[in-house]
């Protein structure tokens, strides 16, 4: 008796998940990827160079690192002392351009760390519900 | 009729259907030229290749620029939120441009109220969009058109 009860509710709820998914699935995929969404994703990293004190080195990793397989963009600020990299993490990752700096500019080169909460608050709840969308989207 | 009259006659008869034959011959029409459309702004920048190249190094630019670079810590750190702010940014390019694309994210004075923007941060800004055009050698009319579809949008980024 306890036994078919179980397997009542255990049917019910895995009915009511079956739904979830396949409501957020749809959702997921009704519309077409757009132009820009079909875009590969990049990761973004930066690094402090404040140790590094001849300007020649700036121009060295600006001119080494544009060439760099799977960098984007590699931007050199000398006013910030800040060196910022957008990649394809599948092509190349944070540790390896890190480990790339400190062969030019020495073990003193460190990642910036931004704060995750600061700065432009455009997404906000969009957050969660575009983080659900975009996993599971095949379109 | 003597001789001459039907001559006469038979030649303008002859004339006549020469003539007539004649207008059935096609006629040349005057050609009309038609002057080749500029191609859009969206075509002459690169397309969409072009357009995130333009914006990867401006956003690396920006991130890089202790003036403005705390406005957009929460970017740097988030790799769900870059996407979202890239894509934007192509979006907001590539439509203005002419391109086929929609930009669906906020307007911009709903995403920069709030956050008091400065005239100078407006401007540091402004030098590294065009600091990433410079890098890949836009040309200058190019250049310009993009700058002023992007110009306007100060009056509701700047001040709010």
């Amino acid at each position: 008796m306890k036994n078919s009860k179980l397997k009542k509710w255990s049917k019910r709820l895995l009915l009511t998940f079956g739904m979830v998914f396949l409501t957020l699935f749809v959702w997921a995929n009704w519309e077409e990827s757009t132009i820009t969404e079909k875009l590969p994703t990049i990761n973004l990293v930066t690094f402090d160079l404040s140790s590094l004190k001849d300007e020649n080195s700036f121009a060295l990793i600006q001119e080494e690192f544009n060439s760099k397989k799977g960098v984007t963009a590699c931007a050199v600020n000398s006013k910030s002392k800040l060196v910022t990299f957008t990649f394809y993490p599948d092509v190349t990752s944070k540790e390896e351009l890190l480990d790339d700096l400190q062969s030019l500019g020495g073990k003193s080169v460190c990642m910036k760390i931004f704060p995750s909460k600061a700065g432009c608050p455009v997404q906000g709840t969009k957050d969660f519900f575009g983080k659900i969308k975009e996993s599971l989207k095949f379109r | 009729m003597n001789m001459t009259k039907q001559i006469t006659v038979g030649l303008f008869l002859a004339l006549l259907t020469f003539t007539s034959c004649k207008k059935d011959e096609p006629v040349e029409e005057p050609t009309v030229v038609t002057p080749t459309p500029t191609p859009s702004l969206y075509t002459r920048l690169g397309g969409i290749n072009a357009i995130t190249a333009v914006t990867d190094k401006f956003i690396a630019n920006v991130v890089a620029d202790n003036v403005i670079n705390a406005r957009f810590a929460a970017t740097a750190s988030d790799e769900y939120r870059l996407k979202f702010f890239r894509g934007n940014l192509i979006d907001q390019i590539c439509a203005g441009s002419g391109g086929p694309c929609q930009y669906k994210g906020k307007t911009m004075l709903e995403s920069h109220t709030g956050m008091n923007i400065t005239d100078a941060e407006f401007s540091a800004l402004v030098g590294d969009l065009v600091a990433a055009l410079d890098f890949y050698s836009v040309p200058t009319q190019e250049k310009n058109e993009l700058l002023a579809i992007l110009g306007p949008m100060s009056t509701d980024i700047v001040g709010h």
